[in-house]
């Protein structure tokens, strides 16, 4: 197990250095100068030259990027363009629990509603309850979660005052974990709708072909109940193909949060990332972007241990 | 010796109001206690389904069982609320499948699926259903079953996982073993293995068994009893060596015609010519005169019953019919 772990995480170092030399290329292609919202437009060309040439902007393009990766290997992320002075990696690190915290209240809430949710459509197949689920999953996919925060928000918080509209906690109050809890609720289920009606999908049609096999069979001329042979015997198997869908929603929970932590205000590294690109804050930009692949990364790692250890067929 | 299992003009349908296949269409047999039944037919002709009649697995909404009953020891199991079946299966009455290499669930550990199902039906703790685990995985032939008990199906060959099933099955001392196809899906050494086992099994639990296969082979090997069936009917009832001696129906007749024989050097197999009637068709007379050798008019036109011609023998064809009415 522990071989394969490594070996996982060892393979894993070239991809990351591959998306490295992506985003220091997407970035060095994008249109724009760094010194075009830095400077003063009057100022003088021989200036501005001397300003390149101090901060390493005219050396060639490999020994930039050797220099960002190596600083970056660090800790070092260079500093904000526009917030003069601050290093990035203290961006990051002040905004990063945030949305770590956002993803994984809302990882939970989407496995919670929706694998229950897909269980129940697959054992009851065909009925009314079925149809609904099937329904409002694809109601669901059609609907952009954009679109869901901002009429949760109208609704829920501006019209029933139930949930604040944005915000971590409510600023100059003391910590207090209700209050960040009640924070939390809007946008970490907004989060979660992003993958909740294709969750529910899944876990339909991954419980309807376990429920088809011949152990499941086998399991009901045992003469268990039910509840067992869907829970114990099927649920654990029907669970296996769902762990791969956990390393996919990654990525897309990494894009949600960027337009969730817009609308509800959330201090997170997506709300970092939407400011940066307009501000052309390129050093943040491409310490986010490293960011998210490399948490890409991890998930498929944690999904690819998760699923050995799930499924004892898998030999390490 | 006492009767375990009546079954009683059992009716087993599949589909809905327009369109209703009768799977099974009105049998009637007994198995006796101790006593290997053997229940043998083509593809399709009902075998299957009436085990999982049986065993009141009949996959819920399409199919159900419309007619009869299944006298288990006098209790009839049609209609028994579920939570009764519960403490059935598996109990009194379990199975063995044709897929041993599916039939164990892969995620769970060999000793958990049969502790499991020892703990659900023998209210045991689990060091006790670990031992009678053990006990039950030698009996079926494992050498270190104890180390077995933490390892996953995978890992075991077609013949093990079988005999690990068959270890599952009896380890709740039930009444009636089914076997629907044993040993189908292995190949020719590990088949007589099985049967083998089966049949030690058998003497020393005394348990009777239902065996549900094509194979004449296995019949002539396990059965002391043969029920043919065609198209969700019964067509013969007879004692196995009766029946190999000789075989009344012309559609029992075609089936031992069709096993291969080793002797001699032959041209081409004999197969009875044409299909099993599709599912669902609609057959005026008796449902094998499309392919019978002996039709005559008659067949065409009404069904014929299953009659009885003397105490362990019916069978269901004009051919006998008229010798007795002249």
């Amino acid at each position: 197990m522990t071989t394969y772990i490594v070996r996982r995480i060892l393979m894993a170092i070239p991809l990351l250095f591959l998306i490295t030399i992506i985003s220091f290329a997407m970035m060095q292609m994008a249109p724009g100068d760094p010194t075009a919202l830095m400077m003063d437009p009057m100022i003088k060309k021989e200036n501005l030259e001397a300003y390149k040439e101090a901060n390493g902007l005219n050396d060639n393009v490999m020994v930039q990027y050797f220099r960002w990766l190596g600083n970056m290997v660090q800790g070092d992320f260079g500093y904000s363009l526009i917030r003069q002075g601050v290093p990035v990696s203290e961006l990051l690190l002040a905004r990063l629990p945030n949305t770590l915290l956002l993803m994984g209240v809302s990882s939970v809430i989407a496995f919670l509603i929706s694998i229950p949710l897909g269980v129940i459509s697959a054992t009851k197949r065909n009925s009314l309850t079925d149809y609904s689920i099937t329904f409002v999953s694809f109601l669901g996919i059609a609907t952009p979660n954009f679109w869901i925060g901002l009429m949760l928000i109208m609704f829920t918080s501006v019209h029933m005052g139930w949930f604040p509209t944005g915000g971590v906690s409510t600023l100059g109050s003391p910590f207090s974990l209700w209050d960040r809890l009640h924070h939390l609720i809007l946008p970490a289920f907004v989060l979660a709708t992003a993958d909740m009606a294709g969750l529910t999908r899944y876990s339909r049609s991954s419980m309807l072909e376990v429920l088809r096999q011949d152990y499941i069979r086998t399991a009901k001329a045992n003469g268990f109940k039910n509840k067992t042979v869907i829970f114990k015997h099927g649920l654990r198997n029907g669970l296996i193909p769902i762990i791969t869908i956990l390393g996919l929603m990654l990525p897309s929970f990494i894009g949600g949060s960027v337009i969730v932590e817009s609308i509800f205000a959330w201090p997170g590294i997506g709300l970092l990332f939407i400011d940066g690109a307009f501000q052309r804050d390129y050093p943040v930009i491409m310490a986010v972007v490293v960011i998210a692949a490399t948490l890409v990364v991890i998930g498929n790692l944690l999904a690819d241990v998760l699923y050995a250890i799930f499924d004892p067929r898998i030999e390490y | 010796m006492s009767t375990l299992l009546e079954v009683n003009n059992l009716k087993t349908h599949f589909g809905n109001k327009r369109r209703v296949v009768k799977a099974i269409d009105g049998i009637d047999f007994k198995i006796k206690k101790g006593e290997t039944v053997a229940l043998v037919g083509e593809s399709g002709c009902g075998k299957s389904m009436t085990s999982l009649s049986i065993m009141g697995l009949v996959p819920a909404p399409e199919g159900r069982i419309v007619d009869g009953e299944i006298l288990l020891e006098g209790v009839d199991l049609v209609g028994l609320p579920e939570k009764r079946m519960y403490g059935i299966r598996g109990k009194e009455i379990a199975m063995i499948f044709q897929e041993p290499m599916t039939s164990l669930n892969p995620v769970l550990t060999i000793g958990d699926q049969l502790t499991s199902v020892i703990i659900h039906h023998l209210k045991v703790g689990k060091k006790e259903a670990e031992n009678r685990a053990v006990e039950m995985l030698d009996l079926v032939g494992f050498s270190d079953s104890r180390k077995l008990l933490k390892d996953y199906p995978h890992r075991l060959s077609g013949g093990m996982r079988q005999r690990v099933m068959i270890a599952m099955a009896m380890s709740c001392n039930p009444k009636l073993l089914i076997a629907d196809e044993p040993t189908t899906a292995l190949d020719v050494t590990i088949q007589a293995q099985v049967l083998e086992l089966m049949k030690k099994i058998s003497k020393e639990f005394s348990t009777s068994i239902l065996l549900i296969t094509h194979d004449l082979g296995v019949v002539s090997e396990l059965a002391e009893r043969v029920i043919v069936m065609y198209a969700g009917q019964i067509v013969e009832i007879a004692d196995i060596d009766d029946l190999f001696k000789s075989p009344f129906h012309p559609y029992t007749v075609g089936l031992i015609e069709s096993v291969p024989k080793i002797e001699g050097e032959i041209e081409r197999l004999y197969s009875i010519p044409g299909n099993v009637p599709a599912p669902g068709e609609v057959i005026q007379g008796c449902k094998f005169a499309a392919r019978c050798s002996k039709v005559f008019d008659r067949c065409r036109k009404e069904m014929p019953t299953l009659r009885k011609m003397d105490e362990s023998r019916s069978v269901r064809c004009f051919l006998y019919d008229d010798e007795e009415a002249e």
